[in-house]
């Protein structure tokens, strides 16, 4: 038993250390000014579900013009970033969506929980974000319950057709495609797809990317923004592609590859301008 | 009433017909040896006997119980699986290879089949094992597994689960053949002791002379067909078929 | 990572490992059973057995397990409502019963003919013969291939996660991207690795256990 323990023991000291190799914490990082694509979060429903979609949209007009809004965007970013108008013209859609979700008294988000600031588990495992925190109210605004369901992130389409959830909000960017197959709100949020580097690095625009090697998490839409601009895919040594933006961040920091692309909301949360703040928020 | 009656038996494999016409009976207390070079179709007839293979036509028969007979057509047709069972009591096999249950120690190989197919009580089939084990030599080795033991040991536990389900009639095929020649001797012994209490045995072996001092009887096969048969120191010492003497005569220069 | 940060970590890895040891153990439950059944209709001489029972095995075993996954939860999900982890274990039993299905038939026909033909002559029914005679033996065959396939179950269930199942290693990413550090992935690894540990020791001892007869 001895010998067993003493073995874990170093298997874990030596799991600390390699975890620790290139850990990106240790390094500063600056984030390029020039972006590859701005792009607009919205929330995902059904097609046919347009009367919720028109609730929801409502209210969150109703927060923007009252405040609350401005107030969970402040706790999460110090500042107002969202950019939900305050009219709000319904679409005179009556399908019976807003209804079944009043009657069975809960409105399901469906959530990949690993996405800070937007949804993702605290210490404590409890699911937070701002995104959480939006539609928390909005929830408590319309009388229902929220139901945060987490939920394998390629498979997403299948999930909200399949109803095992009634909508998808959690930093999603909306494009042509996307919106051929599902409905969206009105963008809430503005995002633009950026670049990281080390501080220092040469790097200094779009253009100096060209033969270097560039990380991004795999089937994200930081691959469908590189995708959508081949004058910066070509010039690359290598695109690589990794299971998330931490791992991302790990291969910067171990010098593998020399920028990471990546949603900018999420990249100021690690590059460490958002840590406070999201602590701030949890400790209320 | 004989205890086992065989009569006009075919057998064929695919196309390559094994037993030919063959009858036979053997009677109460009566020791029958089937000897014959091999691939004479001995061993063949023997697992047709003890319902290992089937009977293409012909008629099979223990007392009063019918194993297979004709039907119009000339084909073989089996009885009803109750009659097989009850007729699977009646005889035992000792095979070349032993079979025992090699995750049974020695007393439960004999025991287990007289409790879970005959209901015999546990402690009056252990109480006949043991004297069994005794008779074949074999006292104080009933915790021992099969893989502890030597191959004539391993025979005379085969002899011995055998004779614990009470058969009427007990069958060898050729029981010394998988044994190193200084062991067939202990495996020929416990034969010959059954014989004297007059146990009724049917016995394919290659032992001529054991063949021919135990046996009341000898059955000669070659190619299918029974060639020649009857009394052991005639058809051995002096056969009368030109083919049993070809067989004998190499025999004898081995 | 701060170290309560950690702490709660080992304690949410803890719960985590239940989720994992539940799915372990409901798979074995159903999927044990059914492959005997299956090896059954495997070995069976009735082509209309045997035929479907060849293109399940040819199914389960030719196709990705995350596929399978995916394909029992959304497909039945079409058909009536039904929770994650259910369709989880139902996938995961289906497509282990195939594996273990084969092994059993393994087993089953590494036993020597005379085996089945000695019981025969000393009267057990068909059913006797096998419980009895034949899988006391098959077990211990067939002892080191399911070992195996144990221990590669209890890592397969991490692809649970594609149907948003919460298990161990969801569990582990989740926080990786919180903390911004990849050390819960290696104790991720270590978890698999004790229940792996005490799954390997089961089965040596199992081993020595049947090793009283060659």
């Amino acid at each position: 038993m001895k010998r067993v323990l003493a073995t874990l023991t170093a298997a874990l000291l030596a799991a600390a250390l390699f975890s620790g190799c290139g850990s990106p914490k240790n390094k500063e990082y600056t984030i390029l000014d020039q972006s590859l694509a701005d792009e607009e979060y919205v929330i995902a429903f059904r097609k046919a579900d347009q009367s919720l979609r028109d609730e929801v949209q409502k209210t969150l007009s109703e927060m923007k013009k009252d405040g609350k809004l401005a107030e969970i965007s402040n706790t999460w970013f110090g500042k107002d970033n969202t950019t939900v108008k305050t009219d709000f013209t319904p679409s005179g859609a009556a399908d019976d969506s807003l209804q079944k979700v009043k009657d069975k008294g809960e409105f399901v988000l469906g959530l990949d929980d690993s996405f800070p600031p937007m949804g993702y588990r605290d210490a404590d495992n409890n699911i937070v974000g701002f995104d959480i925190d939006v539609a928390r109210e909005v929830c408590s605004r319309m009388g229902v319950t929220l139901k945060l369901q987490p939920i394998d992130w390629d498979s997403k389409v299948s999930e909200l057709d399949g109803g095992m959830v009634d909508c998808l909000w959690n930093g999603f960017t909306t494009n042509p495609e996307r919106e051929g197959q599902m409905l969206m709100s009105e963008p809430y949020m503005t995002n633009r797809q950026v670049i990281v580097v080390p501080k220092g690095s040469s790097i200094k625009t779009l253009a100096d990317l060209k033969g270097k090697t560039l990380t991004l998490q795999g089937g994200s839409t930081a691959a469908d923004a590189l995708e959508a601009n081949p004058e910066v895919k070509d010039s690359l040594k290598e695109a690589a592609e990794v299971k998330n933006n931490v791992l991302a961040l790990y291969d910067l920091g171990n010098g593998s590859s020399d920028a990471v692309l990546m949603d900018e909301v999420v990249a100021r949360y690690y590059t460490g301008h958002q840590d406070q703040l999201a602590s701030d928020a949890k400790a209320e | 009433m004989p205890i086992l009656e065989a009569a006009a038996l075919e057998k064929s494999f695919g196309g390559n017909q094994v037993l030919r016409d063959i009858s036979f009976e053997v009677n109460q207390g009566e020791v029958l040896s089937v000897i014959g070079p091999s691939g004479s179709g001995k061993s063949t007839l023997l697992r047709c006997v003890t319902l290992l293979e089937t009977i293409d036509g012909g008629r099979i028969a223990y007392g009063d119980l019918t194993m297979a007979e004709n039907n119009e057509a000339g084909r073989a047709v089996y009885s009803a699986s109750p009659v097989l069972q009850q007729i699977r009591r009646r005889f035992g096999l000792v095979f070349q290879n032993f079979n025992l249950f090699p995750h049974f120690t020695v007393l439960r190989n004999l025991t287990e089949a007289p409790v879970r197919v005959l209901g015999t009580p546990r402690g009056e089939a252990e109480e006949r094992a043991l004297a069994l084990l005794d008779k074949v030599g074999l006292s104080g080795r009933e915790t021992a597994y099969p893989c502890e033991l030597s191959g004539g040991q391993q025979q005379r536990v085969a002899i011995a689960r055998a004779l614990n389900m009470q058969p009427d009639i007990l069958f060898f095929d050729e029981p010394t053949s998988a044994l190193d020649p200084e062991l067939t001797g202990e495996i020929l012994k416990v034969i010959r002791g059954l014989a004297d209490e007059h146990m009724t045995m049917v016995i394919v072996t290659h032992e001529m002379s054991f063949a021919r001092d135990v046996s009341d009887r000898v059955l000669f096969m070659d190619g299918g067909v029974i060639v020649e048969q009857g009394d052991p120191r005639q058809v051995i010492e002096h056969p009368l078929n030109e083919r049993t003497r070809a067989f004998l005569s190499r025999f004898h220069q081995e | 990572m701060p170290i309560d940060n950690f702490m709660k970590m080992l304690l949410q890895m803890l719960e985590a490992s239940a989720v994992t040891l539940e799915l372990f153990a409901l798979t074995l439950l159903f999927s044990l059973p059914l492959g005997l059944l299956v090896a059954f209709g495997r070995m069976s001489k009735r082509w209309y057995i045997q035929w479907p029972v060849r293109f399940y095995l040819l199914i389960m075993r030719g196709t990705p397990l995350i596929l399978q996954l995916v394909f029992f939860y959304f497909g039945l999900n079409a058909l009536f409502p039904i929770n994650r982890f259910v369709a989880a274990v139902v996938a995961f039993a289906l497509n282990y019963a195939a594996y273990f299905a084969e092994i059993y038939r393994g087993g089953i026909e590494a036993i020597p003919d005379g085996q089945r033909e000695a019981a025969q002559v000393l009267g057990f029914t068909r059913a006797q013969t096998f419980g009895h005679i034949l899988l006391p033996q098959v077990i211990k065959n067939i002892l080191p291939a399911m070992g195996n396939e144990f221990m590669v179950l209890v890592k397969d269930t991490a692809l649970a996660q594609a149907i948003g199942v919460m298990e161990l290693f969801r569990l582990a990413f989740n926080i990786t991207s919180r903390e911004f550090t990849i050390l819960p992935i290696f104790v991720a690894g270590l978890f698999y690795l004790i229940m792996n540990a005490l799954v390997s020791k089961g089965f040596s001892i199992a081993e020595k256990k049947m090793g009283y007869y060659r």
